[in-house]
């Protein structure tokens, strides 16, 4: 059952028909729009039902150099404390690859590395003077890091680069980058390197996967890499952050089950080995753009015994509808065994 | 085991610095690579496991760009053997490794993998795996032309056995220590990373996100009086496309000896 939200079906609605195009674009701005490809009509429900879930247009737009250098600059800003660097922009604009990634050294700060990759519009910068310190012996701990981090992103989110809207700092998930070494026939003596933390953008507490703000504190207690990631949302942010389609949205209410898919995703891959991942939105990579509704999402391993050793294969994402149990399911990477290459010789 | 900064008080432009100074004047002329890869892991042979998607191509793409030469077998054509040691027969009989394998700089297999073990898809002289305790010896003995070896599968390297089982005789490798998916492009954007970055950064920054444990290794040989800071100070510096260590260790033991004495050095995700 799926409700396409029109202009004319709520009062607020209404009032933002009276609004200038200068408030429409306050709107857009508001929201984490990032490239106007929406239509600046707005869609709001006005008697959502409880379990209504709403379908966003996700965008993963490709970046120019311009664009590149301005959400790497406030990135930038926060990993040094210090005003963006001058050649910034000159730095990115000669280091475009023939794909349209960046990955550029910038001069004018010492260690400063930005690089930007299409695939999941990607925007990082890292100091490499952090990153390559190996060496140094002090740890502050993950408490004390944890406060670096959330710090770093209260100074993110004061440049006014990103909206907070579903960036909850509550909802950050720790990970470690960890350094080892030894000598032959002997085992690695291990320690943390750097402590990483990531916020993923979540839709009304819905993830899209692959999506958000991470930084990672070296042991030291310095920030070495700070990223932005994902397709970007476009929606309409109510007073208490909640969040409505526009105009290309639309809600609908589940008639799937988490049981069905779990059962699905069984029968589907009966040897393998799966983890649930739980509701997302995925706007898998390679698509530019869509409408998605929030899936019931899954990574599968496949598992086979060859010579007596246990296999996991390569996995792969699948997620499974919640409105149409009979639509196919989304599958990530897709293979592809009729792959050839050169000639052998 | 943690020396007080090292020789990193200089900074990193000290290490890079002399990194260069020690790998350039020994560059190759020309960059090579050799990549094997498989897709069709579903044709009745015993290493039947899943099919998965094509992510070298656009790599080779991108090294054709800058210069470096070499091949990229497919499916029928990779054969397990072009990693296996050429030089005796100890390491499995019809090992070709003198011409394929460790006749490159870069050496890279995609498909599928487990700890210290290459799964091909090709069913080659009665055999689709690579040991890499058993058959392999890259960087050493025949040809011992490689230097980084780039394995695009799941559990290969395991931080816990480069000092036994995952041996090799190269300056580094990558992969993950856990099940992963990779991105068609994913093994391009690291390479290109590496203009600006070191391989370390470019490894853990491409290929780790969603929950994957990216690894990359640097080993480096023992010698009396040294300390792991050999190995740090080249993790810390190799640059594919920057031209930083794309040499060939040298120095290796000979056809059927085991290795000398080394240290190694890693990094890794911990999610």
């Amino acid at each position: 059952m799926k409700t396409k939200m029109t202009f004319s079906n709520t009062v607020a609605v209404r009032r933002w028909v009276l609004v200038a195009p200068a408030l429409v674009a306050i709107v857009l701005a508001s929201c984490t729009s990032q490239s106007g490809q929406d239509s600046p009509v707005i869609a709001a429900l006005s008697s959502p039902a409880a379990n209504a879930l709403g379908a966003f247009l996700l965008i993963r737009p490709d970046l120019s150099p311009q664009d590149v250098a301005a959400v790497a600059s406030p990135l930038t800003s926060v990993l040094y404390s210090a005003s963006a660097s001058q050649s910034l922009l000159e730095s990115v604009s000669k280091s475009v690859t023939p794909e349209g990634s960046v990955f550029a050294d910038v001069s004018d700060v010492p260690g400063l590395k930005v690089a930007y990759t299409r695939g999941n519009s990607t925007v990082l910068a890292f100091n490499e003077r952090i990153t390559r310190d190996t060496a140094s012996l002090s740890d502050i701990g993950a408490a004390a890091a944890q406060s670096i981090f959330t710090s770093a992103f209260q100074s993110f989110l004061a440049t006014g680069a990103i909206s907070r809207t579903g960036l909850q700092i509550a909802n950050a998930h720790a990970s470690q980058l960890i350094q080892g070494e030894g000598r032959s026939g002997q085992a690695p003596t291990e320690r943390v390197k750097e402590y990483a933390f990531r916020i993923p953008r979540t839709i009304n507490g819905v993830e899209v996967f692959n999506a958000g703000f991470e930084a990672s504190v070296h042991r030291s207690g310095q920030l070495a890499r700070i990223k932005t990631f994902g397709p970007k949302v476009q929606s309409v942010v109510a007073a208490d952050g909640s969040e409505a389609p526009t105009a290309s949205g639309y809600t609908f209410v589940p008639s799937v089950t988490n049981a069905a898919t779990d059962a699905r995703i069984a029968a589907d891959y009966p040897t393998a080995q799966v983890k649930p991942l739980g509701l997302r939105y995925w706007l898998p990579e390679g698509v530019i753009s869509a409408v998605v509704e929030p899936r019931e999402m899954y990574f599968v391993v496949p598992t086979a015994t060859v010579e007596g050793h246990t296999v996991h294969a390569r996995g792969f994402y699948v997620a499974y509808s919640m409105s149409n149990s009979g639509s196919v399911a989304t599958v990530w990477p897709t293979p592809n065994p009729a792959a050839t290459g050169d000639v052998r010789k | 085991m943690y020396a007080p900064l090292r020789f990193k008080v200089f900074g990193i432009a000290t290490v890079v610095a002399v990194g260069s100074a020690f790998a350039m004047p020994l560059a190759h002329a020309t960059q090579t690579y050799y990549i094997d890869e498989g897709t069709d892991f579903t044709n009745g042979n015993p290493c039947d496991i899943y099919d998965v998607n094509t992510i070298t191509a656009s790599l080779q793409t991108a090294l054709g760009n800058d210069g470096w030469t070499g091949s990229r077998y497919v499916n029928p054509s990779a054969w397990p053997q072009d990693f296996w040691e050429e030089c005796s027969s100890s390491y499995g009989t019809g090992g070709d490794d003198l011409y394929y394998g460790d006749n490159a700089i870069l050496s890279v297999y995609a498909g599928h993998g487990s700890p210290h073990y290459l799964y091909f898809g090709s069913y080659h002289g009665s055999a689709c795996t690579v040991s890499m305790t058993d058959n392999a010896r890259l960087g050493e003995m025949a040809a011992a032309q490689g230097a980084f070896g780039m394995w695009l599968a799941c559990e290969v390297i395991q931080g816990s056995d480069l000092g036994t089982t995952e041996y090799q005789w190269l300056h580094q490798q990558a992969g993950w220590q856990n099940s992963i998916s990779i991105g068609d492009d994913e093994p391009q954007d690291f390479y290109n990373a590496t203009s600006s970055s070191t391989n370390a950064d470019a490894w853990l920054n491409q290929m780790s996100s969603g929950g994957r444990d990216a690894i990359i290794a640097t080993t480096e040989t023992y010698t009396s009086g040294s300390t792991v800071d050999s190995c740090w100070s080249v993790h810390d510096s190799a640059k594919l496309k920057g031209n930083i260590f794309n040499t060939p260790r040298g120095g290796g033991p000979s056809c059927g000896n085991g290795p000398p004495e080394y240290w190694y050095c890693y990094e890794h995700w911990q999610d």
